[in-house]
């Protein structure tokens, strides 16, 4: 016996399954598209009514807060708890009302989140008491799975932080749910918002009493007043148009400039190049250079998984295969990343194959867990290691034009979540 | 060593594969259909000696092959991912404790080889652990295969499937056994190991030492060697030992000598080492192995000299810190959900036959029986669980969708009567021949598209002849000729793919945006894709869109994505088409 014929070595020839996002393009274009947005919206965030609703809810809460003994001795105990189980009773009523009147509602399930599993949980009317009983385990109280970060409030969460925090603060989520309301310049003008919208008054009058009773009787809900608010939306959301445009941010120059140019014919590359032209912004210029980059250096490196068994001289020797790119422009912006600063720096840094893939490689090893990169080099010939790898034919000639002709790909830095919002207003 | 190397070469050695059997802890299907099975298939066998990561349908044309290939696992402990091949793989319940064993048997034409060691099935015993294995060439009718035999006929039955043979004689030998034991408290490994003065024992798991060393077999032991494993926070999987304390040297793997690649790997071996015999298999240093419960396996040689392991190094006691508990069956069950019961759920390909049994475990033997108060969950019913009444009124157009859906997904799910998940498994597909599954390889969407005009995906020239069949399809070429030879399944097996994508991601906010929105193949992509091709709308476009639909309905449950990309498509079929499709689909 000898050991070293018994014990066996890592093996980087076997691997895990494949992951997305090869060279970690997605940190990048997050940064450049939040630097006008401000982390207030996202790509999970576009719902004008969900944005109403969820204000609607925590304004709900801060008012019981102040006025419900009961619920006042609850925050102190265990606010975050209670915080979070009333949400998702709250969020548990707008589906209720759709529940019970789905005459009234018609075809307008659609945003509503949890519907399809209230159809199958409430058929048990013991469910649906448990739905709106505070003293429930979150289980019982949630209709959807993991409600308390899949439900309206948790997609919500991120954006409703950022838009009615200083940026700067530290975020502790388990504090700052209502730490927005500790403005109580906000807090009075959220207030004297909805009393004087006669729907929205009726509706959250209903609903802070039926806090203010025992228990939450089920038929007390108003399912009436919900829809009233939720199910032709236009009404309300035109209401509060003006109060959301200042907190989500559009009224700042390159933000507003896109919301007014914004519709959903024309491209992220249209939009954004348009607005420029109107009002020269760095912001925008850094996406106008950067973006045609990325999509060369995207385009390049499934191109060359294709060239499995090339050698690399003759790799590199292709017209189309170019590494002369540089990010130096866009870097003298970035204050704030430093993952994206390193990236920017290393891409262009780089100079021939076997630094593109190293830095792919780089990305691949962040990621942790073993994982092994896509393509390497080996004796001086491109060996590609994930033939699984997901990608489109790309020809040389195609690749050549997107480097000479500055293509855009199809990142769209946040434009869609804007243009939806907007149609949330005006349809 | 490099064990897959090693494997790879003994595949070639056997000549003909006459007989594949596999047995683990556990299996990671994806590593197994990635890795395993692709040197065994006579298609694959010369050619892709440096990438094994091969189509995964692409294998299923082996059929022949892939009958004679075997998996057994422990019932609780599937990497339930994607399976494509139609390779069995049958999970096995021990009464109390674990199925453990890590055996491979591979017998061919020309010659049959044993491979025995601490490896299980999964990347990270295959490519990343520090494990120990065994490779032996067995001779015909030699008291060492009738050993391995008798072990996989002792497997098969506990997986609920016909013993091969009676059992087959065999001794005790003086060189060489292949031991293996289950719920006996007898310690064969530790007699087999001839145990007297000094003892080294590589194990990643310990039982309390001063009560393990109690047992009679140790007694006579005056130097215990330990080569453990590190774990979290380098602490030692085992509690500090007193009374024995004396007895006991650590050392540990110098990684910078054995496994520079790697720093992090773990020790995984087994190995055992008195001063006439040496073990290598799946025994831990627990009392569970040793006098119990599981199910072990290992090969047991003798030996006449044997050098020092230049791997590892000595260190004292106190430079180690120990776990306040001993190790138990639960460490190595990595947060599984120990399954109270084993189901096997058989699909019968020419018989259109789906069948459901419990395996019930007694200590001596299994039997099968008709489940009661059970509710399934079949592949093609993700959301519906029927009752085993429902089951077995299935009709046999229900049953023939349910086992045309095995192409996509295998798993099934049984629940009890309380809701609660009871067992989770893989169907196993029997009767399958080269005509009544259609097959073929996946790529992306456009090469579906343009299947036709361009070279077909699949490189093996026994797909490119291959007709596809299926019942939607024959009526469809009947009907219409012109329609081009469109590969139905390439297109379900890649909106599984993009469907087992969306599953794995669904929860990370920032990777569903890339998956819906911006990703090189987003579903964003995909649905201009499919808008492109809708010029030509035809029956394949229609359940393309069908597909892609069921996934952007999915991800909007999810995350309530934008809009634009919500929106299902609509084909805008004439009346005609519709009826047509209606007709079809019913």
């Amino acid at each position: 016996m000898k050991f070293n014929e018994i014990f066996t070595q890592y093996n980087d020839a076997i691997e895990k399954s494949i992951d997305v996002d090869p060279l970690g393009f997605g940190a990048i274009w997050t940064y450049f598209g939040q630097e006008i947005f401000q982390n207030k919206i996202s790509s999970a965030t576009f719902d004008i009514r969900n944005f109403n609703l969820n204000l609607l809810n925590h304004y709900i809460i801060k008012n019981l807060s102040i006025n419900n003994e009961q619920i006042k001795d609850r925050i102190l105990i265990n606010p975050k708890e209670t915080i979070e189980k009333l949400l998702l009773i709250l969020e548990n009523m707008i589906v209720y009302s759709w529940y019970k009147n789905q005459v009234k509602w018609g075809k307008s399930r659609k945003g509503l989140l949890g519907t399809s599993k209230a159809i199958t949980k409430w058929t048990n009317s013991s469910n649906i008491e448990k739905s709106f009983n505070i003293n429930s385990n979150f289980k019982n109280l949630e209709l959807l799975k993991n409600q308390k970060t899949t439900g309206v409030n948790g997609i919500y969460k991120g954006s409703f932080l950022a838009m009615f925090n200083d940026a700067n603060k530290d975020r502790n989520l388990s504090k700052d749910y209502d730490k927005y309301f500790e403005d109580i310049e906000l807090y009075e003008e959220i207030t004297e918002l909805i009393d004087k919208n006669k729907y929205l008054k009726a509706l959250s009058t209903d609903v802070i009493e039926l806090f203010n009773q025992e228990e939450i009787e089920v038929a007390n809900i108003p399912i009436l007043r919900y829809a009233n608010v939720f199910l032709d939306h236009i009404e309300i959301s035109n209401y509060m148009k003006n109060f959301w445009l200042k907190y989500l941010g559009f009224e700042s120059q390159e933000a507003k400039l896109i919301y007014d140019k914004i519709d959903f014919e024309t491209s992220v590359e249209d939009i954004i190049k348009q607005v420029n032209s109107d009002y020269k912004s760095e912001k925008l210029e850094n996406i106008i250079s950067l973006e045609p980059k990325l999509n060369y250096y995207e385009n390049l490196f499934y191109y060359l998984l294709q060239q499995d068994g090339l050698l690399v001289d003759d790799f590199e020797k292709k017209d189309a295969v170019r590494f002369d790119i540089s990010f130096s422009d866009e870097l003298e912006d970035i204050v704030e990343s430093s993952v994206v600063k390193e990236r920017l720096k290393e891409l262009t840094n780089i100079t021939n194959l076997n630094q593109f893939i190293q830095y792919h490689q780089n990305r691949i090893t962040e990621r942790g867990d073993n994982r092994t990169p896509w393509v390497e080099i080996k004796d001086n010939k491109i060996k590609v290691t994930n033939i699984n790898a997901n990608s489109e034919n790309i020809e040389e000639e195609s690749l050549l034009e997107i480097y000479k002709d500055k293509i855009w790909g199809d990142r769209f830095y946040y434009l869609y979540t804007v243009s939806s919002i907007k149609r949330g207003f005006e349809r | 060593m490099k064990i897959y190397d090693q494997y790879k070469k003994v595949v070639k050695k056997i000549g003909k594969l006459k007989k594949a059997y596999f047995t683990t802890f556990n299996l990671d299907v994806d590593f197994v259909e990635s890795y395993i099975i692709p040197p065994l298939l006579s298609e694959n066998k010369i050619k892709n000696d440096t990438n094994m990561r091969l189509k995964r349908e692409d294998l299923n044309t082996n059929i022949s092959d892939i009958e004679k290939i075997k998996f057994f696992y422990d019932a609780s402990m599937l990497t339930l991912n994607y399976k494509q091949t139609v390779v069995s793989i049958y999970p096995v319940k021990q009464l109390k404790g674990v199925f453990h064993p890590k055996v491979i048997y591979l017998e061919g034409d020309k010659e049959i080889y044993l491979i025995v060691g601490s490896g299980n099935l999964s990347v990270n015993g295959w490519g990343r652990n520090i494990e120990a294995f065994e490779i032996i060439k067995l001779q015909k009718n030699s008291n060492l295969q009738n050993q391995v035999l008798n072990f996989f006929d002792e497997v098969l039955e506990k997986a609920g499937q016909k013993r091969a043979r009676k059992t087959l004689r065999n001794v005790v030998d003086e060189e060489v056994n292949f031991v293996y034991s289950f719920n006996k408290t007898n310690a064969t490994f530790l007699k087999n190991l001839n145990l007297k003065k000094t003892l080294n024992i590589y194990s990643p798991y310990f039982s309390n030492l001063d009560e393990l060393f109690n047992n009679e077999e140790f007694k006579d032991l005056k130097t215990i060697n330990i080569v453990p494993n590190l774990v979290e926070n380098k602490k030692i999987a085992v509690k500090e030992p007193i009374e024995c304390k004396d007895k006991i040297n650590y050392f540990l793997f110098n990684k910078d000598k054995f496994n520079e690649k790697n720093s992090d790997s773990i020790n995984h071996s087994k190995v055992w080492i008195t001063e006439t015999r040496y073990a290598i298999g799946s025994y831990n240093c627990t009392k569970e192995a040793l006098y119990g419960v599981n199910f072990e396996a290992s090969i047991v040689k003798k030996y006449e000299n044997i050098e020092e392991n230049p791997f590892i190094q000595k260190i004292a006691s106190d430079k180690l810190e120990f776990r306040v508990e001993d190790a138990d069956v639960e460490d190595e069950l990595d947060g599984k959900i120990r399954f109270s019961k084993v189901f096997k759920l058989v699909a019968d390909y020419e018989e259109i036959k789906l069948t459901l049994r419990e395996l019930k475990i007694s200590n001596s033997e299994i039997e099968e029986f008709e489940p009661k108060d059970v509710y399934i969950v079949l592949p093609s019913s993700v959301e519906k669980k029927l009752s085993y009444k429902e089951f077995i009124k299935l009709i046999s157009l229900e049953t023939l969708t349910i086992i045309n859906a095995l192409v996509k997904n295998k798993i099934f799910s049984i629940y009890d009567k309380n809701d609660k998940l009871i067992f989770r498994g893989l169907i196993d597909e029997v009767g399958v021949t080269d005509n009544n599954r259609f097959v073929s390889g996946a790529n992306t969407l456009e090469e579906l598209f343009l299947y036709t005009d361009k070279k077909n995906p699949t490189e093996s020239q026994k797909l490119q002849n291959k007709t596809i069949l299926s019942n939607i399809n024959t009526i469809l070429y009947k009907k219409e000729k012109k329609e081009p030879q469109y590969n139905y399944f390439n297109m379900f097996i890649y909106f599984k793919n993009l469907d087992i994508k969306f599953e794995k991601i669904k929860d990370d906010a920032k990777k569903l945006e890339s998956f819906c929105v911006h990703s090189i193949c987003s579903l964003q992509k995909v649905k201009q894709l499919l808008e492109k091709q809708k010029i030509e709308p035809n029956l394949f476009l229609y359940l393309s869109i069908e597909e892609f639909n069921l996934i952007a309905k999915k991800a909007n449950q999810k995350y309530n994505h934008i809009d634009f990309y919500l929106n299902n498509i609509d084909l805008k079929l004439s009346k005609e088409d519709k009826r047509f499709i209606k007709e079809m689909m019913r």
